[in-house]
């Protein structure tokens, strides 16, 4: 009975595993169609934290980029900004 | 502000504080309609620092990991100072703010290296005008 719970905690821990490495979008889908408690059975934030760590390390040049502002007024080019001064990033969004 | 794709839509993976809090939005289905829900976003939560677009492609987003949030710091040198874990468990702005004011400190040392700072003038400069400046959003 043991083997049988572990086997497929083992396999439940498996395949979130795998969904937190999916895209977000693909993630999401996993995650709605679960029961909430069921992910309390995992040690989430632990695997979140691994599965997200993503590629950048301390030091690293950050990735440029050129993005629109939200209030439509032009564009913004990163090394343009870090040139002149320090620039916290912050990634969000509002759900 | 990077806004990236949304973290609870309503079409994805919903949370009751959604709900709670009346933040419904389904998945934007095009660059406008992800212009409008950062809109949304900016106005609601009054976020003033600027905020900027990730492209639909969420190249930006990708080449962070910054989904579902995260906090970076870029120094003047353009190189990572500062990266938070991964949101929401990792979205800690205080560590951002120690970071920030070593970083900023140094900014400021290099500009003027004949004015020593102390630990105040370098907090004191993080409210400047063309300083970066931090939000608990």
């Amino acid at each position: 009975m043991l083997v049988v719970v572990l086997a497929l905690w083992a396999a439940f821990t498996g395949y979130i595993w795998w969904a937190m490495n999916q895209p977000p979008q693909k993630f999401g889908h996993v995650m709605a169609g679960l029961p909430t408690p069921a992910y309390f059975v995992l040690p989430f934030e632990t695997m979140w934290t691994h599965a997200r760590a993503g590629h950048l390390h301390l030091g690293d040049a950050a990735p440029d980029f050129t993005l629109t502002k939200q209030d439509k007024s032009g564009t913004v080019e990163l090394a343009q900004v870090t040139a002149k001064q320090p620039v916290v990033l912050v990634f969000g969004s509002y759900t | 502000m990077v806004y990236i794709l949304e973290a609870h839509p309503t079409d994805v993976w919903q949370m009751r504080s959604n709900l709670k809090d009346n933040v419904l939005f389904a998945s934007p289905k095009s660059e406008e309609e992800r212009a409008l829900v950062a809109g949304a976003c900016v106005r609601k939560l009054g976020i003033k620092f600027p905020a900027l677009l990730d492209e639909f492609g969420n190249s930006t987003e990708r080449a962070y990991t910054g989904w579902p949030d995260r906090l970076y710091l870029i120094d003047s040198k353009g190189r990572v100072a500062y990266k938070s874990k991964p949101g929401p468990f990792g979205f800690k702005p205080d560590e951002l703010g120690t970071a920030l004011r070593q970083v900023v400190g140094r900014h400021l040392q290099q500009m003027s290296p004949k004015k020593p700072l102390t630990a105040d003038g370098a907090a004191g400069a993080v409210g400047g005008d063309a300083e970066p400046r931090l939000s608990a959003q």
